[in-house]
């Protein structure tokens, strides 16, 4: 099939971007996305341009590296896909799409389609933590971990951070990716000890950023290739609210990290 | 309190106050609405439950200065919140395509403004009369002479076909509001995982059917005379 893409190039964080449009011919039904655009690179390069950067690593929607816009869609149109799992056969001969970053504040662009998702670890630095105490290894299982909170933990600690949910989310917030590491570690029995520091200090972390707020549209989890749920985001709230409302408003910054 | 100010500036904490006091203005719309019900029964009711509620000043006052305090802390929460919004993404994309986002969802912050007007307007018609052709008060004692004639009043502006209209489009407005504004107060409140989504929506819609639809029958029967 014979394709025209329209994609996002920018030299650098304060250059000023523009659309370029790239006629791309002869694309396989089996090539995934990132193989189509490696073939257009291979024609830049060879005429001498400069290629379309884009993140990329596993290649197989587990790194959470790859992600940008096609045509007004995070990831583009298949739900629970990530762009490198992405097949060309979700598009036809004929088609032109557009090619766009991840657009939030909180997302510096640094080249083309590739944002800094640095934001993010410092979110995973505020409260991503579990307190381990040093010494001897403890007896196997002695900790037991009801199968629910196990099952509920684990759909959370699915998210690849790969910043589909703040690209999707008309307030562009983080709502999502951080509710998701928030009950991941809050689910279980091993997250019990920091669980309303975590809830408020990735919070506040979320916020410092710049990132927005939640208005219930609904976009980010029907974005998310992980399908982290919007239940998530509820929790959150709660564990934030509690903690601020209820608990020693106490915030210990990051003492807990052992 | 450092930490109320940490709090309610927060993005979290700014959805939970305005869902609270969205709780509170709900509360409000529901016994406004089933205490204008009695236009039903006849001018005699309904001035009277006017004449109740105006003995109860130890009810009224306090209710009224938490409704403005609920209003002026959700308009503020909102503002806060739409700043830091519009911040995230001072780019907009050149193409976007919702997969969710409902019209109730996308015009909140259209309808909160319009819904603001038409309070102030409400306001200066029924309650203190300034926007009122002919406003009444109701006759017997002291306490009579000093209380609005509500039925008398209602029906003076809601039977001209433009302000009949205008209430209940106005109305309308509002139960879009009321609609996304319950389902998200739940969700914002923690009421709701994503089995029970279904429950904060009927539960949303319920609300909004009763308050709405409660109005605008009470409208249209005096815009149609049949309450005259
Ligand atoms: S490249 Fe790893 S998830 Fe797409």
């Amino acid at each position: 099939m014979n394709l025209t893409l329209n994609v996002w190039r920018q030299k650098g964080r304060t250059a000023a971007g523009a659309f370029e449009k790239y006629p791309v011919n002869d694309v396989s039904d089996h090539m995934s996305f990132l193989e189509m655009l490696d073939v257009l690179n291979e024609k830049l390069t060879a005429e001498g341009k400069d290629p379309v950067a884009f993140e990329h690593d596993c290649r197989e929607g587990i790194c959470g590296s790859c992600g940008f816009m096609i045509d007004g869609r995070p990831h583009g149109p298949m739900p629970r896909t990530t762009v490198c799992q992405l097949h060309m056969r979700s598009f036809k001969d004929g088609d032109e799409l557009f090619l766009e970053p991840f657009r939030a504040s909180a997302f510096p662009i640094l080249k083309d389609l590739v944002v800094d998702r640095g934001a993010f670890d410092r979110i995973v630095q505020a409260g991503g933590y579990v307190s381990v105490n040093t010494g001897s290894a403890p007896e196997a299982n002695s900790t037991p971990v009801p199968k629910t909170a196990a099952d509920a933990s684990f759909d959370n600690a699915a998210c690849i951070a790969c910043g589909a949910c703040v690209a999707a989310c008309p307030n562009g917030a983080a709502m999502l990716f951080t509710s998701a590491k928030v009950a991941h570690l809050n689910l279980l029995p091993q997250g019990e000890p920091e669980r309303y520091e975590r809830a408020t200090n990735m919070v506040l972390q979320m916020d410092k950023e710049g990132f927005g707020h939640c208005s219930w549209h609904g976009e980010c989890a029907e974005a998310c290739p992980k399908g982290i749920p919007l239940a998530s985001i509820a929790r959150m709230n709660g564990e934030f609210t509690v903690a601020n409302l209820l608990r020693s408003p106490h915030v210990s910054g990051g003492d807990g990290g052992g | 309190m450092s930490w109320l100010l940490t709090f309610s500036r927060s993005t979290v904490g700014a959805k939970v106050i305005m869902a609270l006091t969205g709780a509170a203005m709900f509360g409000f719309l529901i016994a406004h609405m089933a205490g204008n019900l009695l236009v039903f029964w006849g001018a005699a009711y309904h001035n009277h439950h006017a004449l109740f509620l105006h003995q109860l000043p130890e009810l009224i006052w306090p209710a009224r200065i938490g409704l403005v305090l609920a209003i002026v802390a959700h308009i503020f929460s909102w503002l806060n919140l739409r700043a830091r919004s519009a911040a995230a993404r001072p780019i907009p994309y050149k193409v976007s395509k919702s997969r969710a986002s409902t019209l109730y969802s996308k015009t909140m912050g259209y309808t909160g403004p319009i819904i603001l007007i038409f309070l102030v307007v409400h306001l200066l018609q029924l309650t203190t009369g300034t926007l009122h052709p002919n406003y009444q008060f109701q006759s017997g004692g002291a306490i009579e002479a000093d209380t609005p004639a509500a039925f008398e009043n209602t029906v003076a502006i809601l039977s001209q076909p433009l302000w009949g209209i205008f209430y209940i489009l106005c109305n309308l407005l509002l139960g879009l509001h009321l609609f996304h504004g319950a389902y998200a107060m739940c969700r914002t409140l923690g009421l709701s995982g994503d089995r029970q989504q279904g429950v904060a929506r009927a539960l949303a819609a319920g609300v909004t059917a009763t308050i709405v639809g409660g109005n605008v029958v009470i409208a249209a029967a005096i815009l149609a005379r049949v309450v005259n």
